[in-house]
């Protein structure tokens, strides 16, 4: 019975009611997310309005994770992030070096996220390890080479 | 002055050729999105069999739809067949949109990006292409003219509300940081757009870029930051009023672009929403008929 007289209602509501009832629902929508929003999960369109409030560099220093192989498991090499690799965008690889290094994540997920990564991205090599390397961009400017390392991850396929 | 402003806030003051002129330019622009829409979903189709072959553990869910309607990754077949609904969907409604149709196409349509989201597809964000594909939904029943510029009128707000909405937050950071008087971590420090490049830069390896000097200069990029909010911040108006639409497309294509160039952040798919949707008037009025005219000539 209240359906039948919602849909009737729906029916028999004019077009720019409806649209406007769609954008004040969706913005609604988009609140509640914002407040009750747990991490990376979004409900639908609205995603993102907090993008660069803040500048992300401003406090002078930052991180960024990289992959490291190793051939004999002594020395590491670093991979730099410059190029596409097979179906991976330079965004694509932050992204999931960022989920794979969150604290959050168990430790064994972590380990089995990691070696899935690599064993896809680099399959010729045997010893890998994440790393994260922190900088202050002051120094940064001046040579590339001026930066922390800390290996949170060291691991070997096979 | 005052009567000014608020004629500017109220939605149904055009005269009646300008209501049929607009809802021309609707009917355009709704064409060639639906144009747009299938290479989008050719662009999906190509990404989809790159992408399938990534290894399971990599698929995680970043929004509930994707928890709900794709848990795993979908197989080939499965993937193929919603892909095709979708396009015969948006082929039925080339001439005239029909709203149970179009509702299946938004959840399609949803579905599809949702599977890239959740591979870690970040880039090509199309929050602005499935709101528009959302919002015309209702479409369908003819009424007077007059109803009709209203609800193209909050199609366009729809649009434009989620830019003035990011626009809020940063006139309310602004304000916040102004109350406190502390300007730590915030865009008014003046190497504030430079570390930002940086990081951006080094996100991707690239080298340290030459144009660097441009960031350097004093006040310009404090003052463009404020420019640039304040254009988020009042794009809703783009919505509400005809005559400033233009001018709005123009400026949020030009930031899109400009965070294209500066600080590779990849949205393509909004750019051409914008121009495929509001432009298209432009393109037929002006090169179609400038064409035919060469031909009678």
């Amino acid at each position: 019975m209240t359906f039948k007289y919602y849909s009737l209602f729906i029916k028999r509501m004019k077009i720019y009611n409806k649209v406007k009832l769609v954008v004040i629902l969706s913005v609604i929508i988009g609140c509640i997310n914002l407040f009750i929003g747990n991490g990376m999960k979004e409900l639908y369109p609205f995603f993102h309005w907090k993008l660069y409030t803040s500048p992300v560099g401003a406090s002078n220093y930052h991180f960024n994770y990289r992959v490291y192989y190793s051939i004999d498991g002594k020395v590491f090499n670093r991979i730099s992030n410059d190029k596409v690799e097979r179906s991976m965008l330079r965004d694509d690889k932050i992204f999931y070096l960022n989920y794979i290094a969150k604290d959050t994540l168990r430790p064994i997920e972590r380990i089995k996220n990691f070696k899935a990564y690599c064993n896809y991205l680099y399959p010729q090599h045997k010893y890998f390890q994440l790393v994260k390397e922190s900088y202050k961009i002051s120094e940064l400017i001046k040579s590339k080479n001026n930066y922390d390392k800390e290996v949170l991850l060291t691991i070997s396929v096979k | 002055m005052i009567k000014k402003f608020c004629s500017l806030f109220q939605l149904n003051n055009e005269d009646e050729n300008m209501q049929i002129q607009l809802i021309h330019r609707f009917e355009i622009g709704l064409f060639c999105f639906r144009i747009f829409t299938f290479l989008w979903l050719f662009h999906k189709l190509h990404n989809f069999f790159a992408l399938s072959e990534r290894p399971k553990e990599l698929y995680f869910h970043v929004s509930y739809f994707g928890q709900l309607f794709a848990p795993i990754l979908p197989s080939v077949s499965l993937f193929v067949s919603i892909w095709t609904i979708a396009f015969i969907l948006n082929l039925l409604q080339l001439k005239k949109t029909k709203t149970t149709l179009q509702i299946i196409l938004f959840l399609a349509l949803t579905w599809i990006n949702v599977i890239e989201w959740s591979l870690g597809y970040l880039s090509h964000v199309g929050h602005l292409f499935l709101l528009l594909h959302l919002l015309i939904t209702f479409f369908q029943q003819k009424s007077n003219n007059n109803e009709y510029v209203l609800a193209i009128k909050w199609v366009n707000i729809g649009l434009f509300s989620t830019y003035s909405l990011a626009g809020l937050w940063k006139v309310l950071t602004l304000l916040k940081l102004l109350l406190l008087n502390n300007w730590e971590n915030s865009w008014m420090l003046p190497k504030a757009m430079l570390y930002q490049l940086i990081t951006h830069n080094r996100d991707w390896d690239l080298d340290m870029s030459p144009i660097y000097w441009i960031f350097e200069i004093p006040y310009l990029w404090q003052i463009a930051f404020i420019l640039l909010v304040l254009i988020q911040f009042t794009s809703v108006i783009a919505g509400i009023s005809i005559k400033y639409l233009p001018i709005y497309v123009l400026l949020i294509i030009g930031m899109h672009i400009f965070n294209l160039v500066f600080f590779q952040v990849e949205f393509y798919t909004p750019i051409f929403v914008l121009l495929s949707f509001y432009f298209s008037y432009y393109l037929k009025e002006v090169w179609v008929n400038k064409f035919k005219s060469i031909l009678n000539l």
